[in-house]
């Protein structure tokens, strides 16, 4: 139930950030299937992700976070890292 | 600017963003706006588009590729001549402009340092003729966009040529004199504003490194709200007047209670924030903002302080209109309008009290209520950022404007304490000039036909072009009057034009600016005319009236003037029998023409 939670709150901020339905945002997201997450929509998204999750993106982290698993993973460990 | 969250600007974005995706679903009046920056600043586009929504216009936002500032006003097909915007915003910054000496400024003399930074302006402020002209409507707000660091800052004496900071200062001291070019330049000095606040919340190194951003969200909110603030002061505000409270307000402590020399002001603690707020405010009286008084006082206390405590900066001549009584305050404030002839939605009213804050709210939604900080020390700060007062510059009529509405008020005052009207005349010593119009005042002549709608006989829209053309006829005569009186000179404030034809001689036009209603004026200038007419050889004046939704209040001027009506709105005196008479306690004096 958590990891669904997860991945909806990051479709959500997605699908803010470009400007399309939540339902248009697939589980395999990336900027190859989303319309909108150019160079500088993805640099819109990590700014959305960190306020929404409250979490600092180092630089390479926003290099790399270019898919919505990555960026799950990322908040995953995140988020376990926090909690231990 | 400095306590905006994140979580505001997220907002803002979002709020512009829906704008831009629905247009201007509220019909507000809309603008054109290409934003032109050396560096990555396309998320400043919806941004701007909220905090144009916040001065009420719609904005339709378009961004030139970043780095391309002179390439796209040279290049005829670039979006700004596609778009033809209302509002081009140019970003240069500092850094950009002067990059080889940012890179290595070992390799610079102090003269080559100047000489770059001379040729970067030069070159940015002939694409600013250039775009004037190609876009003869649009206004340029070009940005003093300052650098975040300067490009050798470990050499410590800030005059070393290798430091680099001569040739900053210079370049920015250049793209502030592009002001000069014309009034459809406009500098946005970010580099100033943002001494107060400091940039480092604005910087973020990742969006640098990784997009080309010199601001973050952040940053390109606030520099977005000074841009828009700009623009708002640049269309003309619409706030003229300051409606003041006075204790608690002007000084610390209830007049009434603790007396003259009870009451805080002074040239110490709290008594100097309540005087550093009335020179604040002076500064606003003498950049043409008027001040007035909505005070529940006793006005034998209030007006004391005003003129007699040794410490008050403002004193009663600063005041264009003044209430101390015991009604509310919405009365009082109708009253000023009314008495200052402008409209409600011009005016601000300051007041310590939240309760007739609140009350004045409810009461007159159209006049602005800002919250005034509740400790008198933050109040003289207040008053200077208050973007409500702002403008870009300030013309002579600004200078003078509360003067004039000062004298205003004392003839009112006058006017209300002689016992007859006869009486008041004779105290006001008044002095009308008439003379021919002549080209230096055709200019003035023109601005009171545009503007004139009360008494104005004919409501005749004359332009400076239409009165030159009128004054080639020998069939035509004009005359412009300036009153003068015991309290002062008043310029031009009223026209009379005369068409002779034949035996009769018409009254074309006559106008008369609405400050010098009530004294008779009119009288003066009809007396005249009429004078004219009789020398011309003329049997007839002929009189008009051509009624307007404001001229109401001379529909019967001419048969109070013993005209008979001989049509509909046509009126006509008989020269051989009857004359107007000049009003009494006035002297006339009639100048040649040059």
């Amino acid at each position: 139930v958590r990891e669904t939670t997860l991945r909806e709150n990051v479709k959500r901020v997605m699908a803010a950030t470009f400007r399309v339905p939540a339902s248009r945002v697939p589980d395999d997201a990336s900027p190859q299937n989303v319309a909108g997450w150019d160079s500088l929509g993805h640099i819109e998204l990590m700014l959305a992700l960190e306020m929404e999750f409250k979490v600092p993106l180092p630089t390479e982290a926003i290099i790399e976070l270019v898919s919505l698993e990555a960026i799950e993973g990322f908040l995953r460990e995140r988020a376990h890292a926090a909690t231990k | 600017v400095s306590d905006l969250s994140a979580q505001d600007v997220f907002q803002r974005r979002s709020r512009g963003l829906a704008l831009q995706r629905e247009g201007n679903s509220r019909g507000l009046p809309s603008v054109g706006v290409v934003v032109l920056s050396s560096f990555t600043a396309d998320l400043i586009s919806p941004l701007v588009a909220e905090a144009l929504e916040r001065a009420g216009l719609y904005g339709d936002i378009r961004l030139g590729d970043f780095g391309q500032i002179e390439q796209a006003i040279l290049d005829p097909d670039s979006v700004l001549y596609r778009a033809r915007p209302d509002i081009v915003v140019l970003i240069p910054a500092v850094e950009d402009l002067l990059a080889p000496l940012f890179a290595r400024p070992s390799q610079f003399t102090a003269a080559t340092a100047h000489d770059l930074a001379e040729s970067q302006a030069a070159s940015l402020s002939r694409a600013v003729e250039i775009l004037l002209q190609r876009l003869p409507a649009a206004t340029c707000y070009v940005v003093a966009f300052g650098p975040q660091h300067l490009p050798a800052e470990y050499v410590l004496d800030p005059r070393s040529p290798q430091r680099g900071q001569a040739a900053v200062e210079s370049l920015l001291g250049k793209l502030r004199d592009l002001s000069a070019l014309s009034t459809r330049v406009v500098v946005v000095d970010w580099e100033w504003h943002t001494r107060r606040t400091g940039t480092a919340a604005f910087h973020d190194p990742r969006l640098w490194f990784l997009a080309r951003m010199r601001l973050n969200p952040l940053g390109l909110a606030a520099l977005a709200d000074l841009i828009v603030g700009h623009v708002g002061a640049a269309r003309g505000r619409p706030y003229k007047v300051v409606v003041l409270d006075l204790d608690d307000t002007l000084w610390g402590g209830v007049v009434g209670e603790v007396g003259l020399h009870g009451i805080e002001l002074g040239e110490e603690g709290l008594g100097l924030a309540f005087q550093e707020f009335q020179r604040e405010l002076l500064k606003l009286h003498d950049a043409g903002i008027l001040l007035t008084i909505a005070s529940k006082n006793n006005p034998d206390d209030a007006l004391e302080v005003l003129r007699d405590h040794p410490s008050m900066v403002l004193k009663q001549e600063h005041f264009a209109g003044v209430r101390i009584n015991w009604q509310d305050k919405a009365t009082s404030v109708r009253e000023l309008a009314d008495e200052l002839n402008l409209g409600i939605d011009s005016f601000v009213f300051l007041d310590d009290n939240p309760v007739e804050r609140e009350w004045l709210r409810r009461a007159l939604p159209d006049v602005l209520v800002p919250d005034l900080p509740p400790d008198p020390v933050d109040r003289p700060a207040f008053l200077r950022q208050a973007p409500v007062f702002q403008r870009v510059t300030l013309t002579e009529a600004d200078r003078t404007r509360g003067e004039t509405y000062a004298l205003q008020a004392r003839r009112a005052e006058l006017r209300s304490s002689a016992s007859s009207f006869e009486e008041f005349l004779a105290s006001l010593e008044q002095e009308v000039t008439i003379e021919p119009l002549q080209p230096q005042s055709l200019g003035r002549a023109a601005q009171m036909c545009q503007r004139t709608n009360q008494f104005n006989l004919t409501t005749r829209r004359y332009t400076a072009a239409d009165l030159e053309e009128m004054l080639r006829t020998a069939e035509t005569e004009a005359y412009v009057l300036a009153v003068k009186d015991r309290f002062g000179e008043g310029g031009i404030t009223g026209l009379g034009i005369l068409k002779l034809n034949g035996d009769s001689a018409e009254v074309d036009s006559m106008l008369l600016s609405c400050r010098m209603l009530g004294r008779r004026i009119e009288d003066v200038l009809l007396h005249v005319l009429a004078e004219r007419a009789r020398e011309r050889g003329a049997r007839y004046l002929v009189g008009r009236y051509l009624p307007t939704a404001k001229n109401t209040q001379v529909a019967s001027f001419y048969p109070q003037h013993g005209f008979e009506a001989v049509g509909d709105g046509v009126f006509r005196l008989d020269l051989a029998r009857q004359s107007v008479d000049p009003p009494p306690h006035t002297a006339v004096r009639m100048l040649a023409g040059a």
